[in-house]
């Protein structure tokens, strides 16, 4: 039981980082302007593997709903699966439309790939798409996110600062 | 081994819903009107005027509507991330809030009526 426990906490503990990695290095990958296309490009190539990790954490939860979608799963966890299939798939096809467009990766792997007007739009189409589902995903999740972080995060700077929080508590 | 099984159903799913996409977008602009060889690959040669885009008339070059890609080349340094990012993150944080609040809102107001009604 112990064990479990310690297991679940550390597995927690690797999710928050991954996915504060997630959201930091999909932040930068969102403004190309900013920092250049390539580093744009190589960035949310390296995603991919961050995201499959993010998949593999969560994996247990994913055949669970997977086997009882038809049967019964309670609302919230529908919704939190479809959301995440929608996810997913915008994920790929803004991954796709971003190597047709690619003008870093692929030349640098030697693929080259003809121009088409339609993958440009879908691109932009699309990373605004996972803008608006990523802002869902964490909405369903928010409060997985506000007890990590006071566990992981604000716990431990607290206790940092022990005669600080015994005023604070005082006060 | 079953950790590799995981990632290679993830990747598999991934290259499946790609292919598709894939497919249904070539097939969307299978006129030839919309797709124009990357320079580089050989067919420029049929374009006479220097600066020319293959597939376009003489002087004519390639403009995407809006943003023009080589602009991202340059880069505009942190200040163009920074705001970027705060944009982002205002917009995550907007639905976000429009999500947990109300939901929060609601919670407290059922519990509010069960310890009225206890």
């Amino acid at each position: 039981m112990t064990q479990l426990k310690t297991k679940t906490r550390s597995q927690t503990k690797i999710k928050l980082l991954v996915d504060l990695g997630i959201l930091i290095g999909f932040l930068i990958a969102m403004e190309p302007r900013s920092r250049g296309l390539a580093v744009h490009e190589w960035l949310a190539t390296s995603l991919i593997a961050v995201l499959v990790i993010h998949l593999l954490l969560s994996w247990d939860w994913i055949v669970q709903i997977t086997r009882r979608f038809m049967g019964r799963v309670n609302r919230q966890a529908r919704i939190n699966y479809i959301l995440n299939w929608l996810l997913f798939i915008d994920g790929a096809i803004l991954m796709l439309s971003g190597f047709m467009i690619s003008e870093a990766v692929m030349p640098a792997l030697g693929i080259q790939l003809p121009r088409n007007f339609a993958w440009r739009g879908l691109h932009e189409l699309s990373s605004n798409l996972f803008l608006i589902l990523l802002g869902l995903h964490t909405a369903l999740h928010w409060n997985w996110i506000v007890d990590a972080f006071k566990r992981y995060i604000f716990q431990p700077i607290g206790k940092l600062f022990p005669n600080r929080s015994r005023k604070d508590i005082a006060a | 081994m079953k950790t590799l099984g995981h990632i290679l159903i993830i990747l598999a799913v991934f290259a499946l819903v790609m292919g598709i996409t894939y497919v249904v977008v070539s097939r969307g602009n299978s006129s030839a009107s919309g797709i124009i060889p990357r320079s580089g690959s050989g067919n420029e040669q049929f374009s006479s005027t220097p600066g020319a885009t293959p597939g376009f008339a003489n002087g004519q070059s390639l403009q995407f509507p809006g943003r023009d890609r080589n602009e991202f080349h340059g880069g505009r340094g942190g200040g163009g991330l920074l705001f970027g990012a705060i944009k982002n993150i205002a917009i995550i944080g907007i639905i976000v809030a429009v999500i947990v609040l109300p939901k929060s809102w609601m919670q407290k107001r059922k519990r509010t009526a069960q310890a009225a009604v206890g």
